[in-house]
């Protein structure tokens, strides 16, 4: 891609050849990212394409010489978060979090050979919000002050829906390959 | 904590290698969610057609048409040659050409006699084309043409006041005139102004990690229609009554122009909203979602339009001339009674220059604005006394000055009625340049806005 400095020049200008090909680099870079906080791919296409539109809505923001991809980045995030919240499904989602029962958890073992994809899979088992912390924390490399100040909760209750969602993923880490044995054997 | 670092660990080496094949109707499907691209060709483009179109328009206003105006140095007697003879003159030319034949004069003398009974008409008229033609005074532009606001129909209720003060006539040679009675004047006015934005203002929903100042243009253009209504008389010391029926005003127009907006979203939320915002609160098992904010908004609008505005008024005057009028002129035309019309026809461009301010709180906004209108006034008065024309045109450029407040409560996102105040003064009169007249408008506009886009 050629500079990236031109290529968002020519995109505050509304030219179109260069919003395309702004729109198919953020695509590559992002994708996996929406993905990771919807269940099905039709919702993080869309939420891509919302975040994508924030993008180029909001591209004459941009500071030149500061990173792209990280501005991109939080935009594209935020757009996220906002159209999770306000899911009806995910703030009924919120309730039956606090209903589930108690998780024996696995033992630790997570020599894993699992992809991408299958760790999604178990991922999409997650409770909502423990999802998101997980991802905005492990993945995304958001502190639990940033988190709190984005999703409006405390940072104890940051941490805790983070420890849940890790002690849940423990324990689905453990039973796929509990069944991946079974399976081989 | 050595797992959960592993599960971070492995999330975050795994997570990264989340792909999905691109498809080319992704691009198709989020292009049409963007704001339209122009080239600089269209932009070219369009940008000549509407000066060639103004260019034109203005031209045809302002550049005089010989075929259907006849210039004022036209004889009398051709235009009257023209014009079909109204019966009373026919009546009144034979008398006086039966007077002539009973004095044994000759044909010569009789057309002689026939003008100079016709130019004392006039003469005597022109009394009354002195009060006629103070009487566009009437047709001082009746509606407010100068809306910047996004309001595609509206409903306009104004009154015209005129402050031609006794003192205004008190340096003209006509100082016999009453004033008292010539003043008053009233006028309404409904006006269905349609107004439809090219470009609207893009009106963001809140988005609170990225409040910023932008700017848009917008190209607005629409078209009016109104009717006023006014009556009036007159009363001279010299006996002269002229009394003007109630009558019709006709008015219509058109209006394009071109809005420059700075608008700004910055979100201010109090303490209270912010720990409202709390998402949910895990302690009770509870959780809720306050959508109640304020949310400060500023528009300064530059506002240039263009806004181009016939008036056509048509005065019809019975001129009834009572006994102590002139003996001699009376024996000479063996009537009481001429029948005389008087057609103004105003067209105006105006260029108001607007600065607009607007304040937005949740569905209420209120709107200041205020500025200088340039004016460009062509006028023509045909005057028809018994189907002899007089026309007289004018031109003259002027000065206003505007000032009007709107509140406008949003009904829903997209529909909201408004209600304001309206003032709009003219520097110098727009039919008669040399007197000291003013018109002064003002008015309450109440209508329904309707948005076509978000």
């Amino acid at each position: 891609m050629q500079s990236i400095e031109k290529t968002i020049a020519a995109c505050i200008k509304n030219d179109r050849k260069e919003q395309k090909k702004l729109y198919e680099y953020c695509f590559h870079l992002f994708i996996g990212l929406c993905m990771r906080y919807y269940v099905n791919k039709e919702d993080a296409i869309s939420a891509f394409q919302s975040g994508m539109l924030r993008v180029m809505q909001n591209i004459d923001q941009y500071k030149p010489q500061t990173n792209f991809n990280a501005w991109a980045k939080q935009v594209i995030i935020r757009s996220v978060l906002n159209d999770l919240k306000s899911k009806k499904s995910y703030r009924e989602a919120l309730i039956s979090d606090n209903n589930e029962h108690a998780i024996t958890y696995a033992s630790s073992n997570l020599d894993h050979d699992l992809d991408a994809e299958s760790l999604l899979e178990l991922m999409e088992q997650l409770p909502e919000r423990e999802r998101l912390v997980l991802n905005l924390y492990a993945i995304d490399g958001y502190s639990h002050k940033e988190i709190s100040n984005l999703l409006g909760f405390a940072t104890g209750t940051s941490r805790w829906l983070l420890s849940q969602a890790r002690n849940k993923m423990k324990e689905l880490l453990a039973k796929e390959k509990e069944s991946t044995q079974k399976a081989t054997a | 904590m050595k797992d959960q670092h592993e599960i971070d660990d492995l999330l975050r080496s795994k997570m990264g290698d989340l792909r999905m094949d691109y498809r080319p109707e992704y691009w198709d499907s989020f292009e049409k969610d963007l704001p339209k691209a122009r080239s600089k060709k269209t932009i070219v483009f369009w940008t000549s057609t509407i000066l060639v179109a103004l260019a034109s328009f203005t031209f045809w206003l302002v550049a005089p048409n010989a075929q259907n105006n006849p210039a004022p140095s036209q004889s009398a007697q051709t235009l009257k040659a023209d014009s079909p003879t109204p019966p009373e003159t026919a009546i009144n030319q034979k008398q006086l050409a039966e007077e002539a034949d009973k004095a044994s004069i000759d044909d010569k003398t009789i057309k002689i006699a026939s003008q100079k009974a016709n130019s004392e008409s006039r003469h005597s008229n022109s009394e009354n084309r002195t009060v006629t033609s103070r009487k566009p005074l009437y047709a001082a532009s009746p509606i407010s043409l100068e809306s910047n606001s996004r309001t595609p129909v509206e409903t306009s209720f104004v009154k015209s006041v005129n402050s031609d003060t006794p003192a205004a006539y008190a340096n003209e040679s006509d100082s016999a005139l009453n004033p008292n009675n010539f003043q008053i004047e009233s006028l309404e006015t409904m006006a269905f102004l349609f107004s439809s934005y090219s470009d609207g203002l893009k009106e963001e929903k809140l988005d609170y990690y990225n409040p910023s100042k932008k700017s848009t243009w917008s190209l607005l253009g629409g078209a009016h229609a109104a009717i006023s209504s006014f009556s009036d008389s007159a009363v001279f010391e010299n006996g002269l009554h002229l009394a003007l029926k109630r009558s019709l005003l006709q008015n219509w127009g058109i209006q394009v122009g071109v809005e420059y907006s700075i608008w700004t979203e910055p979100l201010t939320q109090s303490s209270t909203s912010i720990e409202d915002f709390s998402y949910w609160d895990v302690s009770d098992n509870s959780y809720w979602q306050s959508n109640t904010y304020w949310q400060n908004v500023t528009d300064t609008t530059y506002y240039i339009g263009v806004p181009f505005l016939s008036d056509t008024n048509i005065l019809v005057t019975d001129s009834n001339y009572i006994e102590d009028i002139d003996s001699s002129w009376v024996t000479q035309i063996d009537t009481t009674t001429v029948r005389a019309s008087f057609t103004n026809t105003i067209k105006i461009i105006e260029v108001p220059i607007l600065l607009d301010y607007t304040w937005r709180a949740q569905k209420w906004s209120i709107n200041l604005g205020a500025g200088p209108v340039l004016r460009h006034v062509l006028s023509e008065s045909i005057d028809n006394q018994d189907g002899e024309l007089n026309v007289q045109k004018r031109k003259s450029f002027q000065f206003a000055y505007l000032v009007e407040g709107t509140v406008n409560y949003w009904i829903t996102p997209k529909i909201a009625a408004r209600t304001g105040l309206y003032y709009k003064g003219t520097l110098g009169n727009e039919y008669e340049p040399s007197m000291p007249v003013q018109t002064r408008l003002f008015g309450i506009r109440a209508g329904l806005t309707y948005r076509l886009r978000d």
